[in-house]
């Protein structure tokens, strides 16, 4: 069973340590501070590698932490109802598909949740260090972007673990889909030539939220003031397709997993 | 219609043949014991049976549905198999009331009365972790009977069981079984098995056979 309460007070905390974290960099800023920066660069935010190896600690943790976080938390979602009560709860549903479906509704609300207070928990912070807000449309769909891209880049991992964890052990299941997770940050941390690392970063699921790495328009907005270069070609639309491709195939294995997985124990 | 009709199932785990062949009808309101020695293939046979797994060869219908065809499940189906629990922090109560909010067709007085019928308290507040094994089985029971099921499927039911457990257990089968559900029972007890059922089978390497059809029964 999740602790509901223990993951959303983990929420509040990583929304007030990664703020503070980013607080002077953004409240120093010469020019365009704003709180869609700090939401921006709080919990969002990777360098860009220039050197051949870029390994920033901070920002690392702040964009890691908080997903490697969730994805432990409900690393055992699936397995819990399956490996405890499988039976007595799979018998009772329509069919396993309904049941599958059921459990990835109730994994997304919780991931909305999660990240919609570490959002909002960055806004707060903003606003009571007297942060300006540039635009309250661009506040809100910097916002919703942020929290949807990570909802959606952490439910294919969640899903991942799950379904592996119906077949391997749940800790070993774990164990291989976080060093999965943490290797596909490598696009962020080593430098190679820019079109293959363009490419590796538009293709690759875990940086998908990094949100100051976008050209989107209104976004160069806020990010140009901070000499940041963009990946050409790298958009939000981009980003929801990818990551839209993604969700679909773990959605479609996870059914095919749950409709032809057995429950059987060794006696026979 | 019959309750339980199998044809030709057939389940193959890694070259090895757990279930060969299996036909097999059985009716509704009547009782039904399987014995035989351990991985003789009860179990999996009630595996099958319930949708749990999916058979190599062959079909199994209950109440006329195709399981993993036309139903994942068979749809009203109570059951206990082996080596399974349930949540150990919460108490008996609360394991039932999260199964019984599955369907939702019972009310919170019918997991009640379930459980008072097994024998155990309904207000107890001791968590399931804490229930000696005994109290575990009649929980399962209790589960297994609560919604009123068609078809209930038991593995070993009396396991764990002590004497007075053991003839509660035989009581609410037969109550069960008045009820017009149609019980399948797997046990190592034969006397569970020769007191309760109207039909019996022997269970061995994978084959069925009656009893009393030449096949030694013990």
């Amino acid at each position: 069973m999740i602790k509901k309460v223990s993951v959303f007070i983990t929420a509040v905390v990583i929304g007030v340590l990664s703020s503070l974290i980013r607080l002077d960099f953004i409240t120093n800023l010469a020019e365009g501070a704003s709180i869609e920066l700090l939401v921006m660069f709080a919990a969002n935010f990777l360098p860009y590698p220039e050197e051949k190896i870029t390994f920033e600690l901070i920002s690392s943790l702040t964009y890691i932490a908080p997903k490697l976080y969730i994805l432990i938390a409900f690393g055992n979602f699936f397995y819990d109802d399956f490996r405890i009560s499988s039976v007595y709860v799979f018998t009772r549903k329509d069919n396993r598909v309904k049941w599958f479906l059921d459990k990835l509704f109730h994994i997304l609300k919780y991931l909305v949740l999660y990240f919609a207070i570490i959002t909002t928990v960055n806004i707060i912070i903003g606003f009571a260090n007297n942060l300006p807000v540039a635009s309250i449309q661009g506040l809100l769909l910097i916002s919703s972007i942020c929290i949807l891209l990570n909802v959606t880049v952490t439910l294919v991992f969640v899903l991942l673990i799950n379904v592996l964890s119906l077949y391997i052990s749940c800790e070993m299941s774990l164990f291989l889909t976080l060093l999965a997770y943490v290797f596909a940050h490598l696009p962020a941390i080593v430098k190679l030539s820019d079109p293959v690392q363009h490419l590796l970063i538009k293709l690759n699921p875990v940086l998908q939220p990094v949100l100051p790495w976008h050209d989107d328009g209104f976004l160069l907005d806020y990010i140009q003031p901070l000499d940041i270069l963009a990946v050409p070609g790298f958009n939000v639309y981009w980003s929801f397709l990818v990551l839209g491709a993604y969700l679909v195939l773990a959605v479609f294995v996870g059914i095919r997993v749950i409709k032809t997985v057995e429950i059987t124990d060794r006696n026979y | 219609m019959m309750a339980v009709e199998i044809y030709h199932l057939t389940k193959i785990i890694k070259g090895k043949t757990i279930l060969d062949d299996i036909t097999l009808e059985l009716e509704r309101g009547k009782i039904y014991g399987f014995f035989g020695k351990n991985a003789s293939g009860k179990t999996m046979l009630f595996r099958a049976i319930c949708g749990l797994i999916k058979p190599t060869r062959g079909e199994v219908r209950v109440f006329g549905k195709r399981i993993g065809v036309d139903v994942s499940f068979p749809e009203s189906l109570g059951l206990i198999i082996e080596n399974v629990g349930f949540w150990e922090q919460w108490t008996g109560f609360q394991n039932l009331k999260f199964l019984a909010s599955i369907k939702n067709i019972i009310t919170d007085e019918d997991i009640r009365a379930a459980i008072r019928r097994v024998g155990l308290d309904p207000d107890d507040k001791r968590i399931y972790g804490k229930y000696s094994l005994g109290m575990k089985q009649r929980l399962g029971i209790a589960q297994a009977i609560m919604e009123k099921p068609q078809l209930i499927v038991l593995d070993e039911p009396t396991n764990s069981l002590d004497e007075e457990g053991v003839g509660l257990v035989r009581n609410i089968l037969l109550e069960e079984k008045g009820r017009g559900a149609t019980i399948l029972i797997a046990s190592h007890i034969k006397e569970d098995i020769d007191l309760l059922c109207d039909e019996k089978f022997k269970v061995e390497a994978g084959r069925i056979y009656p009893a009393g059809s030449g096949v030694k029964d013990e």
